[in-house]
């Protein structure tokens, strides 16, 4: 289980997490909304360790995080950033293989086993015949696909990923989330942020809700998800039904 | 063969041909049969051949592969196509250092330059990494910054040299950067730097190209990011340092060899430093042997013609990356 304690993170003077208490459910999918700017992406950030946390404690299974080596904490977590650089020219397999940098040496050599765990994540993701492809010629949806498989490659139980779904048409949005939902049947533990509300209810178990820096609500989506929350939280009136396909709450605005 | 292999290969070979022709050329030119018999048994051109021209072909190389990889690493760290070591006021910093030490002590060891170089060196990189910290520039303006903080710095050369008159051509290698009169007395204080320094660069190959993802991406993909930069920037500044403390600031060839590179090999920098390495040397080298070779006996700066390739280019770049 991952767990978050009185966690508060500084951001050039301003106090942009205050005193977080979460926990992550294991081997469930986590979705994390609100509204632009309150702090989604600083969570993720401190949780992986790329910022400084002012005060608190982030741990997995009883473990410090920011105890751990980077390499051993990227061997057991992984993340995905909203917009990760993509370097001129570099091809598929290339930037697959980078997910197993945590199991190499400072030399980057990759042993056979390594190797095998690209081919897997390649497969994964339905990459294999676009393996020797640049990724910078790749679509919108292949190059996300792409990415996913450079986490897959990194092999470690909890994967978050940080608004995966930007700049997707909806049918790449709906194969992206439908990817994620494979990688939970096989064993991950997922957290996503996410902005379309619906998807989140539909493809995730457990809802995490922040509203300027602070936790407003976390539980399972059928039991906070609803019209009073959404008042709340992102200001919009809109009525609570049940989605007829899958089978859990969906908003629509009035 | 790779298609790798083979240009690195040809980069070899254009390289070692270079300083073949390099060998015959000069005020008084030479038939290769005679260099070549100079080469491995002296003989009555020995001075020429073994004292005067070949330790300067060494040094250019040297120097060449010592800027380019500084620039490799600088634009790898700092991922901004313009910054380079010269660019930055790094070299300037550095020469600074290194022609001050001359002048007030004019019969001091070789073994020091390098050393009292990369003090400047250092203490330019500390005040661009205070002006970063204080206000986190655009690539454009981060070389705005450089080129005026070189610009202060080769004044103070300049008003330096004005007050302590030297002889014209070692004046030059403060000024534009040249090889003039360099000696094996300045290859040994240069190779234990290089030794070091060369294969360390390729050591941070890997995590280069993952820090190239973003600093947030190699965060999570287990790289020490903050120690990376801290480690390679250092190195930048080392290499630069050096290769100034001997010939002084050639300048672009730190900002052109990666470049050219990338364009040759991709971004991958395992392959990007041979090959950027490679470039600079016959850079240097090219622009010397002109140097030494357009109005003999009378020299040229090798820091000039390296600027007649490197501004227009650098103009180029200016105009590519418009967004900065």
């Amino acid at each position: 289980m991952l767990t978050i304690e009185n966690l508060s993170v500084d951001y050039s003077g301003k106090m942009v997490l205050r005193d977080l208490n979460i926990s992550i459910p294991e081997g469930k999918i986590t979705a994390l909304i609100g509204p632009n700017g309150c702090g989604k992406s600083t969570l993720l950030k401190a949780i992986s360790g790329s910022l400084k946390v002012a005060a608190g404690k982030v741990s997995l299974a009883g473990q410090d995080l920011t105890k751990l080596s980077h390499k051993n904490r990227a061997k057991r977590l992984s993340i995905l950033p909203q917009a990760p650089l993509t370097p001129e020219g570099i091809s598929v397999k290339q930037l697959v293989s980078f997910g197993r940098n945590p199991y190499l040496s400072q030399w980057g050599g990759l042993s056979p086993d390594d190797l095998q765990k690209v081919q897997m994540a390649l497969l994964e993701t339905g990459l294999t015949e676009l393996a020797d492809r640049p990724v910078d010629s790749l679509s919108g949806g292949q190059r996300q696909r792409a990415w996913i498989a450079m986490v897959l490659a990194q092999d470690t139980q909890y994967i978050l990923l940080d608004e995966p779904t930007t700049y997707l048409d909806l049918t790449h949005q709906i194969e992206l989330m439908e990817m994620m939902q494979k990688m939970n049947i096989n064993g991950k533990t997922l957290v996503v942020v996410l902005h379309d509300l619906n998807q989140a209810c539909r493809y995730c178990d457990h809802l995490i809700v922040m509203q300027e820096g602070r936790i407003i609500a976390q539980d399972t989506t059928h039991k906070i998800f609803d019209s009073k929350l959404l008042k709340q939280v992102f200001a919009l009136n809109a009525i609570i039904i049940n989605d007829p396909v899958a089978n859990k709450p969906m908003c629509i605005p009035l | 063969m790779t298609r790798y292999a083979q240009l690195l290969l040809s980069g070899f070979l254009l390289l070692f041909l270079l300083a073949g022709v390099s060998l015959t050329m000069g005020a008084e030119s030479l038939p290769m049969k005679t260099v070549l018999q100079t080469l491995i048994q002296g003989g009555e051109q020995d001075f020429i051949v073994n004292y005067y021209r070949l330790p300067r072909i060494l040094i250019a190389i040297l120097v060449g592969m010592g800027l380019a990889i500084s620039g490799v690493l600088t634009q790898g760290i700092i991922r901004n196509p313009l910054a380079s070591p010269d660019l930055m006021g790094i070299s300037g910093g550095a020469g600074l250092a290194a022609c001050t030490m001359l002048l007030v002590w004019p019969n001091i060891d070789n073994v020091w330059l390098p050393p009292i170089a990369l003090l400047g060196g250092f203490s330019a990189a500390l005040v661009i990494w205070l002006l970063n910290r204080w206000h986190n520039p655009s690539p454009a303006r981060l070389a705005l910054v450089g080129i005026a903080i070189s610009a202060f710095l080769s004044s103070c050369i300049n008003f330096l040299l004005i007050l302590h008159p030297v002889e014209i051509n070692s004046a030059m290698i403060w000024l534009t950067g040249s090889l003039w009169g360099r000696n094996w007395d300045y290859v040994w204080p240069l190779l234990p730097w290089l030794i070091i320094l060369v294969p360390f660069s390729f050591y941070l190959a890997w995590s280069l190209d993952l820090f190239a993802l973003g600093e947030e991406t190699a965060d999570a993909l287990g790289v020490n990011t903050k120690g990376l930069q801290i480690v390679a920037l250092l190195s930048a500044v080392a290499l630069a340092s050096v290769s100034v403390a001997v010939c002084g600031t050639i300048g672009f060839v730190g900002l052109l060899s990666p470049h050219l590179a990338r364009l040759l090999v991709g971004s991958r920098h395992k392959l990007v430093l041979p090959v950027a390495a490679l470039v600079g040397a016959l850079l240097v080298l090219s622009a010397d042997t002109l140097a030494r070779n357009l109005a003999p006996p009378l020299e040229l700066p090798a820091g000039v013609l390296t600027a007649i390739i490197g501004a227009p280019y650098f103009l180029f770049l200016l105009h590519r990356y418009k967004g900065y």
